[in-house]
């Protein structure tokens, strides 16, 4: 296991259970502590009689625990991580109990499941319930359409005094048509902040860019195979796991450069992106957890992982889910952009390809933050500044780490707003 | 096409004004001849050519390059703390625990090493609210962290300066602290410089340096001193009146002793044929007392019930004086004079002042006595009279019999802050994990330090038999655990790696 303790406390869900976590990383509290190649485990004495059996899959740093806490991972995984961290001597077993060996035999088991072919699906069904639904999205857009057209001929100006009501009712339409992408995009331009100078760039923008989809699936018998997915996917259409999983994809020691965790009234999505040391590939993996539950991955910035990545069908690939992982060493980087004018030079080609709005996480050598017209930059080697996006709530810590000095920057953000997520100091990846 | 045509169109809206030209730019004219010719309605017209402008915009955008000036944060001369101790601090910032970030601090500026600079930003904010560990924090911040704090002006922190001019130039708190530390090195000097400026502060200004002198103050500080007493500021006065009570040479403490020894009268008196003699104790308080008196702080009327006002000035003048006086004065050794006291009305008070005044005048030997005597009684500050292991014990006895553990508990947290014995500590849970309600995560928190090592396998022995006040033990021990356990590796990492 190559986590420090930063980087365990990273995976904790909460402050609460980093702060538990803690409290148990102390190997009077375990009464059993194993661990070998393939498994770390552990008997932690709680309140009832019979001690919790916590294990740990060190192959995809997954958890188990008997407890009944329905946080992932639970205090007892994080305290029995930080104590093989801090201790690995007091971790005399070598051989699994029989309750880990079970569940380790279960997730080999598991595995293979998931690589078996499924059952034949009907479908006749499914493509009726297709051509449903796209019926159900081609009337919704029309009635979007409508409704921007509305907004640019009365003027952006008359925004402002619009009621909540005016938004909702077209994000709620758009959800009605099962376009869940487009119902969101709406949903975010109302969240415009009216007050904020410069907005009606923003706002303008936005709903460019929901006419731009819009008229792209209104369209889409002209575009190419990859772009017609971008344009369904940003829609809300979904792509079956099942079949993506059964693509071959790209294998890379992959170093997780950030993790976003967003609250979705009862959705949690966690972003993780991903950067390909070897291939200079960049991805975003996602994991949704309803009330805490249902996470698969355990992954920390920091992490380098040794994966097999397939990406979802796109005209410029960046989703992408991992068919199989495994922990890995850490190793040194490839392709790093030089400077900001080479990653412009990217992103143009990219936008030729793929002309919609989309964060990407990229890796630029030497940038020093500045504090310039009162706003937070980043300076590259040649004297070219890009804006910091505000409120970066992280900019002390990276302005303490760099001290006015260059530093290897990981990235995430497009056109002119960027946002650090990590820096690399003396060879090592610190996350913000 | 220039954005701002965009704009303007967009927002006063398609019905208003005109779209964009179609030659402008030229970049783009081949492009927007294309959506003309399409036939469109004037919004979607519109739309599609903004869609265009909105794309070659941002690709067209390049970086701004201009000459930016940044301050470099200085290098450090000194190394920065190990990993094993940035681990640790990790760990209490998680926390939030002050007392053991204190401690970390102050070994790791002991050892001249400094903290790693991604923790100051977390460091800074907590000062914010523990204004305490800023002189610590400074200490151990270095250059990168004199640097942050002069980019970050939402940071305020007291830096410990120990230049002479942080006298002349700091803000209040920063001159208490070095008057404070200057007085211990140097009373006279620090005194020399409390005259030199005394003019020219405000009365705030000068009772809070005035409080810095509490506990130093000494016979050669009278002549100035007593020259206070009548200045304008009630706030400088009060200060002044509470220094000149602590020295037994004040004019003031005089002034207490006199009518105190007018008020008690011994006297020996020869038995029947001249065989023998007997010792007798008169204590009243004389008549005719100087009204000015009570402008020192002594309260005219009593508020207890069967304590008259006579015997209330008198318990308040005992108080205020130290015991020791009475031994020359009359001849008679502590027993004998506690053995007088207890022969007369009130005498119970009487000995009770006399706790007082040893307490006050900082007289273990008297303090005792009176302890042994009135052993019902705890004295709350008897803790900072006497030494560590006498002070352990007189807590300990109170434990040990049950009476007013609170009140003990409460002084030992407050007066003893070396470590414990473990003894102590055992006796000082026993009580608070029953006490779940009173004694919450926030006491343990505070006294960590003064907890042993050596108590984490003794916390089962506390737990109380009420199953829920058990429970709550169980998880307090926890806490507790981890409390120490920090402790112990803040120590470690630092002497393993000086």
């Amino acid at each position: 296991m190559n986590l420090s303790e930063e980087q365990i406390l990273q995976l904790a869900p909460d402050e609460a259970s980093r702060k538990a976590g803690l409290g148990l990383a102390g190997a009077a509290k375990w009464v059993s502590r194993g661990v070998n190649d393939r498994a770390l485990w552990g008997e932690c004495q709680g309140s009832g009689s019979k001690p919790y059996q916590t294990q740990v899959d060190l192959s995809t740093t997954s958890f188990k625990c008997s407890c009944p806490s329905r946080k992932f991972p639970c205090k007892h995984g994080l305290g029995l991580l930080l104590l093989y961290a801090r201790q690995s001597s007091q971790f005399k077993d070598h051989e699994m109990p029989p309750w880990v060996a079970e569940w380790i035999q279960k997730r080999e088991k598991g595995e293979q499941k998931a690589t078996a072919p499924d059952k034949k699906v009907d479908e006749a069904a499914q493509q009726k319930r297709g051509e449903n639904r796209e019926k159900k999205v081609g009337a919704g857009i029309e009635e979007l359409l409508r409704w921007i057209k509305d907004i640019v001929r009365g003027g952006f100006m008359q925004l402002p005094d619009k009621q909540p009501a005016f938004w909702e009712g077209m994000a709620k339409r758009m959800v009605d048509a099962q376009a869940g992408g487009l119902a969101t995009l709406v949903k975010q331009l109302g969240e415009t902040n009216f007050f904020a100078d410069g907005w009606q760039t923003g706002c303008i923008e936005q709903l460019l860019s929901i006419y731009l989809i819009a008229h792209a699936y209104k369209n889409r018998e002209g575009l190419s195979a990859a772009l017609q997915q971008d344009v369904r996917a940003l829609i809300g259409f979904t792509q079956n796991q099942e079949n993506l999983k059964e693509a071959t994809g790209i294998t890379d020691t992959w170093l997780v450069l950030g993790k976003q965790v967003v609250q979705e009234e009862q959705l949690t999505v966690e972003r993780y992106w991903l950067y390909g040391t070897q291939t200079a590939k960049s991805a975003l993996v996602l994991q949704f957890l309803v009330r805490a539950q249902g996470a698969v991955l355990s992954l920390t910035p920091g992490m380098f992982i040794e994966a097999e990545l397939v990406y979802y069908p796109s005209a410029v690939p960046l989703r992408a889910l991992i068919k199989k992982h495994a922990s890995a060493r850490p190793v040194s980087l490839q392709g790093m952009m030089p400077a900001w004018r080479e990653l412009r030079k990217q992103e143009v080609e990219t936008k030729a390809l793929f002309p919609f709005l989309q964060a990407r996480p990229c890796v630029v050598e030497q940038l020093t933050p500045v504090w310039h017209k009162e706003r937070w930059w980043l300076l590259d080697k040649n004297n070219e500044l890009m804006e910091i996006a505000a409120p970066f709530a992280p900019i002390w810590k990276l302005a303490a780490i760099s001290g006015g000095k260059p530093l290897d920057t990981a990235l995430v953000g497009r056109d002119n707003q960027y946002e650090p997520i990590g820096v690399w100091e003396n060879g090592q990846y610190k996350s913000l | 096409m220039d954005w701002n045509k965009i704009m303007h169109t967009a927002l006063l809206g398609t019905d208003r004004a005109a779209l964009p030209e179609e030659q402008d730019p030229a970049a783009l004219g081949e492009a927007f001849r294309l959506v003309a010719e399409q036939g469109l309605d004037k919004e979607d017209g519109f739309l599609q050519m903004a869609s265009i402008a909105m794309n070659w915009r941002k690709c067209g955008e390049l970086p701004p390059n201009e000459q930016v000036y940044f301050p470099l944060a200085g290098e450090e001369e000194s190394p920065y703390c190990s990993e094993a101790a940035r681990q640790v601090l990790d760990n209490m910032l998680v926390i939030e625990n002050e007392p053991l970030l204190q401690l970390w601090l102050s070994l790791c500026a002991a050892s001249h090493q400094l903290l790693p600079p991604e923790r100051l930003p977390s460091l800074f904010d907590f000062s914010q609210r523990h204004k305490r560990i800023q002189p610590l924090l400074m200490a151990c911040a270095g250059k990168r962290g004199a640097w942050l704090l002069k980019l970050n002006g939402a940071w305020k922190v007291d830096e410990e300066r120990e230049d002479g001019t942080v006298w002349d130039t700091g803000s209040l708190q920063q001159r208490a602290l070095y008057l404070q530390k200057l007085r211990k090195k140097d009373p006279a000097h620090a005194r020399k410089l409390l005259q030199d400026v005394w003019a020219q502060e405000n009365a705030a200004t000068r009772a809070t340096l005035l409080q810095q002198l509490s506990g130093t103050v000494s016979e050669e500080d009278l002549p100035w001193l007593e020259g206070l007493m009548t200045e304008k500021s009630q706030k400088a006065r009060e200060e002044t009146l509470r220094l000149l009570r602590q020295v037994p040479g004040s004019s003031l403490v005089q002034q207490y002793w006199n009518i105190v020894k007018e008020a008690v009268q011994i006297s020996k008196t020869k038995g029947l044929l001249g065989i023998g003699s007997k010792t007798e104790i008169r204590v009243q308080l004389p008549d005719g007392i100087d009204e000015a008196l009570f402008k020192t702080g002594i309260e005219k009327m009593s508020s207890q019930k069967g304590v008259s006002d006579a015997d209330h000035i008198l318990y308040q003048l005992i108080s205020a004086v130290p015991p020791q006086f009475f031994e020359t004065k009359y001849g008679f050794n502590r027993d004998e004079i506690i053995g007088l006291f207890k022969k007369v009305k009130q005498g119970d008070r009487y000995l009770a002042a006399l706790g007082n005044g040893a307490v006050a005048f900082g007289d273990a030997a008297w303090l005792k006595a009176i302890a042994a005597e009135r052993g019902h009684e705890f004295y709350v500050e008897a803790l900072s009279v006497f030494d560590g292991k006498e002070a352990e014990k007189y807590a300990h006895g109170f434990l040990e019999k049950g009476a007013q553990p609170d009140l003990v508990v409460r002084s030992v947290a407050e007066y003893l802050k070396e470590e414990w014995s473990k003894e102590l500590t055992l006796k000082i849970f026993t009580h608070t994990a029953n006490q779940i309600y009173s004694y919450n995560r926030s006491f343990y928190s505070h006294q960590v330090l003064q907890f042993p090592a050596s108590i984490i396998p003794e916390l089962e022995k506390c737990a109380p038999a009420n199953p829920y006040a058990r429970e709550a033990w169980s998880s307090t021990s926890e806490y507790i655990t981890q409390l120490v356990n920090l402790k112990v590796q803040t120590q470690k990492v630092f002497t393993t790696h000086t």
